[in-house]
C-alpha cells in the first residue's frame, strides 16, 4: 500500500521539526501512547495502549530514523507488532517539511506492508481507521504546538508517514479486536 | 428383471427424508457430536507471512496459560507424519511436499506453524495469541506470470524455479491446419480466484476406541475412504486401525473433498496422547487455508473459416497452484481439466494446448464445483461470440455450425473422450426458443442502450464431465484415485433393505435419492429402504462424492449390487415357488411369476428362509444371508450437457449488473429425483453468478490475503438472484448403468460464461471488451469510462 | 451493522462511548471473569454462571445442548446462528450470553418442539428449500419474524427479508418459494383459528 499526502501546520518549520523528533511531544500526542523510549540514537520504541469498550490491547512500534536533514526531511522505517498473532505492519517513508512563511507543509510518501489478521479482516477498514486515529493525533499535535491554532488538511491525506504505522497498527488492532470479541 | 421403463420411483420428486431432522435443527454436524470427557481442543497458529523463514518458536507464554496442555511445532511431528503429498504421475509434474506443520519455512499466509492443545476452544484461541514466532520474511510472489519470471522468489529451492506442472498436447499436422483457415481470432481470458465456501466450516474429532485399538476420525469429508488411506499412508499405521466417519455435512462443493493437514495432526495427537482431540475451524481460517480454485489465464487462438466453422484451436493456459499440492488433486485437477474439456460440445478436430502451473505464495488451489469447466467455457464460449461478432453471424448460429450433431453420437472428441449420447443442438434450440433470444436480438439496438441501460444477452453451451471412472483419472495423472464406488445391499431378516454406499453426502439428498434407486430395483416400498454412507467401517471401499459422480457411480453401483442380490432372491424363491428364477419378477415387496402375482412370496418370507428363521430349507448350495456387494467402475467419463442464456442490464451510472432473464435447458440423462436435480441446478447456477459477478479472493503482490472474511469475500444473497426458467431434456447414457449422468456442476459451468458473454454483449456497442471475471461494479465502471475516454480522444 | 456504524463504533471518542446504545452490553473484562445469567430459552428458564465473554451461540450449544443454532462465520455475516431475542432476530454469534439477563430466546428447537412441523418448516420441506441444512435454522427464524411483520409479502419483499442469511446450496429460489408458500399456510391457519397466528 503506497500512501502519499501532505498536511499543513500553522507553525514555523523549525518548531514542527523539533516536535517531530521530540519523544516527549510525540508521546503526548499519540492517542494511548504509554511510553516513547529512545532505544538508541534515532531509534525509538513506542508502546501504545488502546481501549475500546471492554477490550484493552497493547503493542509496540519500533521506529528508526535515517537520512536526517534537519529541518527538511528524514526517512523513517517502522516495524509494528500487533498483539501475538494479530499480524504485522511495517514499512518506510520519506517526510519532507516545506517552509511557507510562518507555516509549514508536511509531505510524506509511505510504502507500508500490512500482514496477518490485520490484512485479512481489516484491509478495507484500515485506511479509514488509520486516518481517524491520525486525525486525533494531529489535533493533539497542533494543540501541543500552538494551543490556540487550528490545523488544516489539504490533499487526500492528513498524516505524517511514520504515524501511519502507529495508526495502522492501532486501527488494525481495534478492527481485529472488534471482529474477534465484539 | 425390471426394465427402467417400469420403474416407479426413479424419476419422481420424492420429498427428502433428510429434511425431517434438518428442519428441527437435529442434524448432527461435526461440532454437534458428543465429545468424550477430557477432550483436547486444538488451535492452530497460522503464519501471517506469505514467505518467511521460521527462526524460532517460543511457546513459553502460551504453555504458562492455565488450561493449555501443550504446544507443538512442526519438529514435534517429524517422526509421526510423513511429508504430505498426493501421488500424481503424469509427465511434466514436479512433486512438492508439505509438512503438516511448517518447520523451517512458511510459504503462504495461513500455513500452520504450531498447534495448541487446550482444555477448551476458548483457551486454545487465547493461547494462539501467546505463541511468539520469530519470522525472517522473504520476498514473496502471488501472481502466476510473476512467479514464472526468472527473478521471482523461488518457493522450493530444490526445484530451482516455480514451474510445478506443464502439459502439452498437439494433434497431427496441427500447424498446417491452423494456418490454412480463413482467419485467426485471439483473446485472453482471466478468471479470479474463488472458493467453495460451504457454510459449515471444517473441523475434526478424533477419538480412541480402546477396545478395538482403533482410532475414529469424524470429519466432514466428501471422501472418507481416501481420507483413511491418506492417514494410514502418512502416519504409517494399518489402514484397519483407522475409521473415518462423515457426520451430517453442511455443504461440500469440492472444498471438502481434500485431505487436510489438520486431519493428519488430529489422528497423530490422539495416538500420542491417547485422549480425544477436537478442532473446529473459524471462517477466517477457512478462507485462508481451505483450497481455493480457478485463477486461470487463457490465451486462446481460434482459426476459423468464413462460414463460422472452427478449424483449429491453440490454447495457452496458465494456472496458479498456490504454495503446495493439495491432496489428492494438486494443481493438475484444474489444469488438465480445463485444457481437456475445452472442446466441449463442438467438433474440434485440430487442437493444441500448452498448460503451465506455477507455485506461488498463496493458498494451494484444488477442487471447487465445476473444476476446469467454468474456466474453459469462459474461453470457448467467449470465442464463439467473438466469431459471431467478427463474421456478423448470430452467436447462436456459430454454435449451431460447430456443435456435435445428433446423428454423430457416439462421438470421440479430439482428446479421446467418448461422448456416448447428448443433446447439444436440441438444448441450444430449446433454450433459444424459451428465452426469447431471437426476439431480444431483434429489438436490441446497435448501441445496446435500452431505457438508459446497456442490455445484452449471452449463451453458454457446455458439456459437463461426470461420473469419472478409473481410466478418466489415470489419463490425468491421478495414480491413486480409485475411480469406482461400491454398494453393499442387505435385505434384512424382516424383508426391508439397507444400502451401504461408499459415498458421502454433503447436503445433496443421497439418503432419499439412493433409497429411490434401491427400492425401485428391489421392488420394495420406498419407506422400507434405508441408506447409510460416509463411514469406512460400515461401507465398502470407494472413491467418494465429488466431480458430479454421486448419482452416476453411486446409483450405478446400487443398481448392479441389487441385481446381484436379486439373482439370489430369485433362486431361493424359485425353489420355494417351484418356478424358473428367470420367470420371476420383484414388485410390491413380493416375488412372483411374471403376470401371476397371485402366487407370490413376500420379501420377508424369502429373507426368513435366507436367514434360517423359518422351516423352509435353504436351497442346496446356497449361502445363508441375503446381501451382496458390488463395485462399479464407470467409463472414462460420461458427459451431461446443457445451455444457459443470460440476459443482463448494465447500469452505466453505477456499473451494476442486473440479470433480467435467466433460462437454461439441461440434460443429465436418466433423472433419479427431478426436484433434487433442480435444486442442484439452482445452487450451482447461483455459485456461478457469484463467480461471474462478485466473488474473488484477493492477494496483494506480497502474498497477503486481503479478504479472509465474509464481509469482503462477497457471495450472492437472495436479492442478487433472478428467477430462472429451467427445462429438461432426458437423453440417457448408453455407457453408464441406469443411463444416469451427473448433474452437480452444470449450474456453475453454464452460468459463468453465459453471464460474462451477456455483459460483453451489452457493452459491445460502446467498445468494451469483457474477458475476465468477476465483473464487479467498480471494474465495469472503469471499463465504461476507459471506453468513453477512448471514443472521445 | 453497516460499515459506517462499525467504523463509528470503533473510533468513537471514549467520551461519547457511554452515550451510544450498545447492542450487547459488554462484560467488564476479557479474562475468566464469570457472571451469573438467568434467561428463558424456548419457554424454559435457565440460570447459569458463565464466562463473561461467552457467546450466546456457545451458551445455547454447549451449556444448554441446543445444537440447532449453527455457527457459520462468527462475524455476524452469514446468519446461520440467527435466533429470536424477545421476538426479534439476532445473531447469536455477536451476543454475549451474560448480557441477556431476563431475555426470552427462541431457537430452531423451539419452533415446533416435539410436535408436528410448523407451517414454515412444512413449506421448506415441500419446496425443497433445504439442502445441507446448515443455514436452515437461521432462515426459519428470519421467516418467522418476517411473516409476523408482513403476513402477505410480495416476492421482492421476501427476497429483501432474506438478505441477512447466506445459503450456499439452494441458490435461494426454493427458499423464496417456501416463504411465499408459508405465508399462505400461515394466513390459512389464522383464518382456521379465527384469530392471530400463534
Amino acid at each position: 500500500m503506497i500512501l502519499e499526502g501532505k498536511y499543513r501546520i500553522p507553525i514555523e518549520r523549525q518548531a514542527v521539526w523539533e516536535a517531530l523528533v521530540d519523544p516527549v511531544a510525540l508521546k503526548a500526542c499519540i492517542p494511548g501512547c504509554k511510553s516513547f523510549m529512545e532505544k538508541a540514537e534515532n531509534e525509538y520504541a513506542a508502546e501504545i495502549h488502546t481501549s475500546i469498550g471492554p477490550i484493552n490491547s497493547s503493542f509496540t512500534v519500533n521506529i528508526t530514523l535515517s537520512d536526517i536533514k534537519p529541518p527538511e526531511s528524514y526517512r523513517i522505517i517502522g516495524q509494528g507488532k500487533g498483539a501475538g498473532a494479530a499480524g504485522f505492519a511495517s514499512g518506510q517513508a520519506t517526510i519532507e517539511l516545506i517552509e511557507d512563511g510562518t507555516e509549514t507543509e508536511l509531505h510524506y510518501t509511505a510504502d507500508t506492508k500490512v500482514g496477518g489478521k490485520l490484512a485479512q479482516v481489516g484491509s478495507r477498514l484500515i485506511e479509514t481507521a488509520a486516518q481517524k486515529l491520525a486525525g486525533r493525533f494531529f489535533s493533539n499535535f497542533a494543540r501541543h504546538l500552538a494551543p490556540d491554532s487550528v490545523t488544516t488538511a489539504t490533499g487526500d491525506g492528513t498524516v505524517p508517514a511514520w504515524l501511519w504505522w502507529a495508526a495502522i497498527v492501532t486501527g488494525g488492532a481495534l478492527v481485529l479486536v472488534y471482529w474477534l470479541y465484539a | 428383471m425390471n426394465e427402467i421403463s417400469d420403474w416407479t420411483l426413479i424419476g419422481k420428486s420424492v420429498p427428502r427424508r433428510e429434511d425431517a431432522y434438518l428442519l428441527r435443527g437435529q442434524g448432527k454436524y461435526l461440532d454437534d457430536l458428543p465429545v468424550p470427557q477430557n477432550t483436547m481442543h486444538l488451535g492452530f497458529v497460522c503464519s501471517p507471512y506469505a514467505h518467511a523463514k521460521i527462526a524460532g518458536v517460543d511457546a513459553s507464554r502460551a504453555k504458562a496459560l492455565p488450561g493449555v496442555i501443550d504446544v507443538l511445532t512442526g519438529a514435534d511431528f517429524s517422526d509421526d507424519i510423513l511429508p504430505f503429498a498426493p501421488d500424481i504421475q503424469i509427465d511434466g509434474y514436479r512433486r512438492v511436499e508439505r509438512l503438516v506443520i511448517a518447520v523451517d519455512k512458511v510459504r503462504f499466509v495461513g500455513e500452520y506453524v504450531a498447534v495448541i492443545l487446550a482444555d477448551s476452544p476458548y483457551i486454545a484461541q487465547d493461547a494462539i495469541e501467546l505463541v511468539d514466532v520469530d519470522y525472517d520474511p522473504l520476498p514473496a510472489v502471488s501472481g502466476i506470470e510473476e512467479a514464472l519470471k526468472g527473478d521471482a522468489p523461488v518457493l522450493f529451492d530444490s526445484l530451482g524455479d516455480n514451474m510445478v506442472f506443464e502439459s502439452h498436447f498437439e494433434t497431427e499436422g496441427f500447424e498446417e491446419q491452423f494456418d490454412s483457415a480463413d482467419l485467426v481470432l485471439e483473446e485472453e481470458f482471466r478468471l479470479g480466484r474463488v472458493t467453495g465456501l460451504p457454510i459449515e466450516p471444517r473441523g475434526c474429532l478424533a477419538v480412541i476406541d480402546e477396545v478395538a485399538d482403533t482410532y475414529t476420525l469424524w470429519t466432514p469429508t466428501q471422501i472418507p475412504h481416501q481420507v483413511r488411506t491418506a492417514i494410514a499412508d502418512h502416519l504409517q499405521m494399518p489402514e484397519s486401525s483407522v475409521r473415518v466417519v462423515t457426520p451430517v455435512v453442511g455443504g461440500g462443493f469440492g472444498t471438502k473433498c481434500h485431505v487436510f493437514p489438520d486431519e493428519l495432526v488430529a489422528v497423530a495427537l490422539v495416538r500420542r496422547y491417547r485422549r480425544a482431540v477436537k478442532w473446529v475451524q473459524d471462517r477466517r481460517e477457512q478462507l485462508l487455508s481451505d483450497p481455493h480454485a480457478r485463477e486461470h489465464l487463457h490465451r486462446i487462438k481460434v482459426a476459423v473459416n468464413r462460414d463460422g466453422v472452427i478449424q483449429a484451436i491453440k490454447l495457452n493456459l496458465m494456472t496458479n497452484s498456490g504454495a503446495y499440492a493439495n491432496y489428492p488433486f494438486s494443481c493438475t485437477l484444474e489444469a488438465t481439466g480445463a485444457a481437456r474439456m475445452l472442446p466441449g460440445p463442438y467438433r474440434i478436430r485440430n487442437y493444441k494446448y500448452d498448460v503451465v502451473s506455477a507455485l506461488t505464495n498463496t493458498c494451494p488451489t484444488g477442487a471447487y464445483r465445476g473444476t476446469g469447466q467454468p474456466s474453459c467455457f469462459l474461453a470457448m464460449e467467449g470465442m464463439m461470440d467473438r466469431i459471431g461478432r467478427t463474421l456478423d453471424i448470430d452467436p447462436a448460429d456459430v454454435r449451431r455450425r460447430n456443435v456435435v450433431n445428433p446423428d454423430q453420437f457416439p462421438y470421440v472428441n479430439v482428446v479421446g473422450v467418448r461422448y456416448d449420447t447428448g443433446s447439444y443442438l436440441q438444448s441450444l434450440d430449446r433454450v433459444v426458443e424459451l428465452s426469447g433470444y431471437d426476439e431480444f436480438r431483434a429489438r436490441q439496438p446497435r448501441d445496446r442502450l435500452i431505457d438508459g441501460k446497456y442490455r445484452g444477452i449471452g449463451i453458454c453451451n457446455y458439456t459437463e464431465v461426470s461420473g469419472t471412472g478409473a481410466p478418466g483419472w489415470r489419463v490425468r495423472g491421478f495414480a491413486k484415485m480409485p475411480g469406482f464406488d461400491s454398494a453393499r445391499v442387505v435385505v434384512e431378516p424382516d424383508g426391508r433393505a439397507s444400502v451401504f454406499l461408499s459415498q458421502a453426502d454433503a447436503g445433496q439428498g443421497h439418503l432419499t435419492a439412493f433409497a429411490q434407486v434401491a427400492a425401485d430395483r428391489l421392488g420394495l416400498e420406498y419407506a422400507d429402504v434405508r441408506v447409510f454412507e460416509g463411514d469406512t467401517a460400515k461401507t465398502p471401499f470407494g472413491t467418494g462424492t465429488f466431480a458430479s459422480r454421486g448419482s452416476v457411480v453411486g446409483g450405478g453401483s446400487i443398481i448392479r449390487c441389487c441385481d446381484k442380490l436379486i439373482a439370489k432372491i430369485k433362486r431361493i424363491a424359485g425353489v420355494i415357488l417351484q418356478a424358473d428364477p428367470a420367470d420371476l419378477v420383484l414388485g410390491g415387496g413380493c416375488v412372483h411369476r411374471a403376470g401371476a402375482p397371485g402366487n407370490s412370496l413376500t420379501m420377508e418370507q424369502v429373507a426368513e428362509t435366507a436367514y434360517s428363521m423359518n422351516n423352509i430349507p435353504l436351497p442346496e448350495g446356497e449361502d445363508h444371508g441375503l446381501e451382496a456387494t458390488d463395485y462399479y467402475d464407470p467409463p472414462m467419463v460420461t458427459l451431461a450437457n446443457g445451455t444457459h442464456i443470460a440476459q443482463v442490464a448494465v447500469d452505466p451510472d453505477d456499473g451494476r449488473i442486473e440479470i433480467e432473464n435467466y433460462t437454461l435447458v439441461h440434460d443429465c440423462g436418466r433423472v433419479i429425483n427431478p426436484m433434487i436435480v433442480k435444486g442442484q441446478i439452482h445452487g450451482g447456477t447461483v455459485q456461478g453468478i457469484g463467480e461471474a459477478l462478485m466473488e474473488e479472493i484477493v492477494y496483494d503482490s506480497d502474498g497477503q490475503h486481503l479478504n479472509a472474511n465474509l464481509l469482503d469475500y462477497v457471495i450472492p444473497l437472495a436479492m442478487d438472484i433472478p428467477d430462472m426458467r429451467i427445462d429438461h431434456i432426458e437423453t440417457p447414457s448408453i455407457d453408464t448403468v441406469g443411463g444416469i449422468k451427473g448433474t452437480g456442476e452444470c449450474g456453475v459451468t453454464g452460468a459463468v460464461p453465459a453471464i460474462a458473454n451477456a455483459v460483453c454483449d451489452a457493452l459491445a456497442g460502446i467498445g468494451v471488451n469483457i474477458r475476465s471475471v468477476p465483473l464487479r461494479p467498480s471494474f465495469i465502471l472503469e471499463q465504461i469510462e476507459n471506453a468513453r475516454r477512448e471514443a472521445a480522444g | 451493522m453497516s460499515l459506517n456504524d462499525l467504523i463509528s463504533r470503533l473510533f468513537a471518542d471514549p467520551g461519547d462511548a457511554g452515550k451510544k446504545p450498545s447492542q450487547a452490553a459488554a462484560p467488564e473484562r476479557l479474562d475468566n471473569h464469570r457472571v451469573n445469567v438467568k434467561l428463558t430459552v424456548n419457554g424454559t428458564v435457565y440460570e447459569r454462571e458463565v464466562e463473561a465473554r461467552y457467546l450466546l451461540a456457545d451458551f445455547l450449544r454447549h451449556e444448554l445442548g441446543l445444537k440447532g443454532t449453527h455457527i457459520g462465520c462468527e462475524q455476524g455475516v452469514c446468519g446461520a446462528c440467527t435466533v429470536l431475542i424477545d421476538g426479534r432476530t439476532a445473531r447469536a454469534c455477536l451476543q454475549f450470553a451474560a448480557a441477556l439477563e431476563g431475555a426470552e430466546i427462541t431457537t430452531v428447537e423451539g419452533i415446533a418442539g416435539d410436535g408436528p412441523l410448523h407451517p414454515i418448516q412444512q413449506a421448506f420441506h415441500e419446496n425443497h428449500a433445504v439442502q445441507c441444512g446448515y443455514c436452515t435454522s437461521g432462515f426459519l427464524l428470519t421467516t418467522i419474524e418476517f411473516l409476523k411483520r408482513n403476513p402477505d409479502p410480495t416476492r421482492e419483499q421476501v427476497r429483501e427479508a432474506l438478505v441477512n442469511n447466506v445459503c450456499r446450496c439452494t441458490g435461494y429460489l426454493n427458499i423464496v418459494d417456501a416463504v411465499e408458500a408459508a405465508a399462505v399456510k400461515m394466513r390459512d391457519r389464522t383464518l382456521d383459528a379465527g384469530g392471530e397466528p400463534s
